[in-house]
């Protein structure tokens, strides 16, 4: 770590500058030394925090069997280089049952977004560690379960009694065996037993959305396992990890911190030359640019398209932006097809010899998302300086030198992760695909009426239920612009106001001539008497924006409120960000009458039963 | 060896100013010095001076003095 970043580190006057320096910062590079830097900086600061990075902000609690320090303040550390705010909890040592169980703990008061839970077997099944090569089969099968209860019972008691998510570390099984290579032969085997565990945990919280499991079997392999295990800390202070594994474990809670927060890059945006192929299209032409099979360079761009194409069936968006004449670039997708990558799988297409900055605004502003969901990737060091300049908000990743650490680079880039892939993911580029004929469809009308007529909108709104948790989720966590509070609710929150009598949740889907949009938004309405009723959240993705289904919406809010169930008045609440302009004006428009606005623009609308008229709005059609 | 380097990390690790740092800083003398500051020292230094200390001598380093004397001690052998 330079001296630069020491000084910067103790000159940062606030938490958003300390916050810019750490963004400069890999977090896999952290030691010790600099994460106690950062951290205690991090705590000068505390509280100084602007009102705009609490959206940034993550509680998370650890609970177990071990010395969890400096584990968290790595965490925070990490957590502050990916942009993020993390406080952390440390329960006592061993006693994570009674935290969990006792509303006046520690935890309780801390009220975390999520709980770690790490259990080492040396404390909860110590006979496995010590005396495996002498237990028979019914002993191992005793000490599973003992494990499984154990570990069942802490993570249901998150679920029951606490308003967060867990994250629950798997067993890592030892460096070596005791039975050494006669433990494949063994009736009880060891690495049988630790293979039968883990996938016993997958299989018993799969369909649990509220857990994630954290693979330590496979992160300690990663990073080694002789390595990863201290001993002598472990003797000394119950402390299991060695410090050079800290970053890379820190880096992983962060990831899925990240997923439990739905913080997700919308669009890869890539350069052709050099990044998806080796060579310069416009000198090697199409037959001399190397991907594919048969040498070395070719199958590094292979594996690159390939990783690539993953992450597009994972719902992220791939854009293409270089600079190359369009005919070229056609050319080869349609003649080389030993290219895992076809040109339909990408949404968006700039190629031009225009400046960069100037075509990925456009991408951003044909796919309707922001600038800071887009990640770019080029070979080209003036390009990625370009774009980090003019655009900050673009995550930008500069390629390195040698194609043959591309593929490992987009494993370690975060923002690709989910917490499961929706058959939604699996069709987004085709509905932005169709997005585009409606722009094009739009292009053939004089008048914004008789198109919106043309499409055939029609939409359905019912009360959501248990298989709509995940996209309201979704929802909540990304929608910024058409979001009327912004309030983003966790998948615990979620689960509850779907069981609530006094919450009505609604999701609604829309589809057109042009096909399925999915589910494109939501409402939450709280009840608090029978004759009260406020909008809590009003929510409607971006790919549904700009075609009144939000009046069509409202309408069914005001003839299910006030006409069916008798409401006398409905309350309404706008909380203005930096992104909902769109939403800013729709309870005036729907006529609700302003009633106080604070000096931030909180706004609060009252519409009242002698107020209610349904806006016109035909051509949509509600299921 | 580095004792410029060596104050550094060790006022860092227990929140103090570097000048406050003499041999005679001990365990009884400085409250933040706890079992867990403890043990980030001992990592600071072992990843900071590519050491890897005893643990008799880690449960003996008691005052800067030791810390320093085994530091240096760990550095030459």
């Amino acid at each position: 770590m330079t001296l630069d970043i020491k000084n910067s580190i103790k000159n940062a006057q606030s938490y958003d500058e300390l916050l810019e320096v750490c963004s400069g910062i890999d977090a896999l590079t952290l030691t010790t030394s600099i994460t106690r830097k950062i951290s205690r900086a991090l705590k000068k600061h505390d509280g100084s925090s602007a009102e705009a990075s609490k959206a940034n902000s993550i509680r998370i609690a650890y609970l177990g069997n071990v010395t969890f320090e400096p584990l968290p303040e790595y965490v925070s550390v990490a957590s502050c280089c990916h942009g993020i705010n993390c406080e952390s909890y440390i329960g006592a040592y061993d006693q994570a049952v009674q935290e969990l169980m006792n509303p006046g703990s520690g935890l309780n008061r801390f009220s975390a977004d999520m709980v770690f839970i790490h259990f080492t077997l040396q404390e909860l099944a110590a006979e496995v560690v010590h005396h495996f090569s002498g237990l028979n089969e019914r002993g191992v099968q005793r000490s599973r379960n003992k494990i499984l209860d154990a570990v069942t019972q802490a993570v249901e008691l998150v679920l029951s009694r606490h308003n967060a998510s867990v994250l629950l570390s798997n067993f890592p099984a030892p460096a070596y065996y005791q039975s050494g290579i006669a433990d494949q032969k063994q009736d009880a085997s060891e690495r049988a037993f630790y293979m039968e565990l883990n996938l016993e945990l997958l299989s018993r919280f799969k369909n649990e959305m509220r857990v994630q499991v954290l693979d330590m079997e496979q992160l300690t392999s990663l990073y080694g396992k002789q390595d990863a295990f201290d001993q002598k800390l472990y003797y000394l202070a119950k402390v299991p990890w060695q410090e050079g594994f800290y970053p890379l474990l820190a880096d992983q809670i962060v990831r899925h911190l990240e997923v439990e927060k739905g913080w997700c890059k919308k669009c890869l945006v890539l350069d052709l030359d050099n990044t998806l192929w080796g060579g310069v299209l416009g000198e090697a032409g199409v037959h001399g640019i190397k991907v594919g099979h048969g040498d070395g360079e070719s199958e590094a761009f292979y594996d690159f398209q390939s990783k690539i194409l993953a992450l597009k069936n994972r719902g992220i968006l791939l854009a293409i932006c270089s600079k190359n004449n369009p005919e070229d670039v056609e050319e080869v997708f349609s003649v080389r097809t030993d290219m895992p990558l076809e040109l339909t799988d990408f949404s968006m297409r700039e190629i031009s010899w225009d400046m960069k900055h100037e075509a990925i605004k456009r991408i951003a502003i044909k796919l309707n998302i922001g600038l800071e969901s887009l990640v770019f990737i080029d070979d080209n060091p003036a390009e990625c300086e370009l774009i980090q300049q003019m655009l900050p908000e673009v995550t930008t990743v500069l390629l390195p030198p040698d194609p043959s650490s591309y593929p490992a680079l987009l494993d370690r880039l975060h923002g690709f992760d989910k917490l499961v892939i929706s058959d939604e993911d699996g069709v987004k580029t085709r509905q932005y695909e169709n997005n585009a004929k409606r722009s094009e469809h739009q292009a053939s009308f004089e008048d914004l009426q008789s198109y919106l007529e043309s499409l055939q909108t029609s939409i359905t709104i019912s009360v959501a239920c248990e298989q709509d948790q995940l996209r309201v989720h979704q929802l909540f966590t990304k929608t910024n612009q058409f979001n009327l509070t912004t309030k983003r609710y966790t998948l615990a929150d979620i689960e509850v106001m779907t069981n609530q009598p006094d919450d009505d949740l609604y999701v609604v889907k829309a589809s057109d001539r042009f096909g399925d949009l999915g589910t494109i938004g939501l409402f939450l309405l709280k009840r608090s008497n029978c004759e009260e009723v406020s909008i809590d959240s009003f929510v409607l993705s971006c790919r549904a924006m700009g075609r009144g289904i939000e009046t069509a919406i409202m309408n069914f809010i005001k003839k299910e409120y006030f006409e069916c169930r008798g409401n006398q008045s409905m309350k309404a609440l706008f909380v203005p960000t930096q992104k909902n302009t769109p939403a800013r004006s729709f309870y005036v428009d729907q006529g609700f009458t302003l009633l106080e606005e604070k000096l931030n623009g909180e706004s609060q609308y009252v519409l009242s039963i002698d107020d209610v008229a349904e806006k016109t709005c035909t051509w949509i059609n509600i299921k | 060896m580095d004792f410029e380097k060596l104050k550094e990390l060790f006022a860092d690790t227990f929140d103090i100013d570097e000048d406050d740092v003499t041999d005679e800083t001990s365990k009884d003398s400085l409250a933040s010095w706890d079992s867990l500051n403890h043990l980030r020292l001992v990592t600071a230094l072992e990843q900071d001076f590519e050491i890897a200390l005893t643990m008799e001598e880690i449960n003996s380093m008691t005052t800067y003095a030791k810390v320093s004397e085994y530091v240096s001690h760990r550095l030459k052998s």
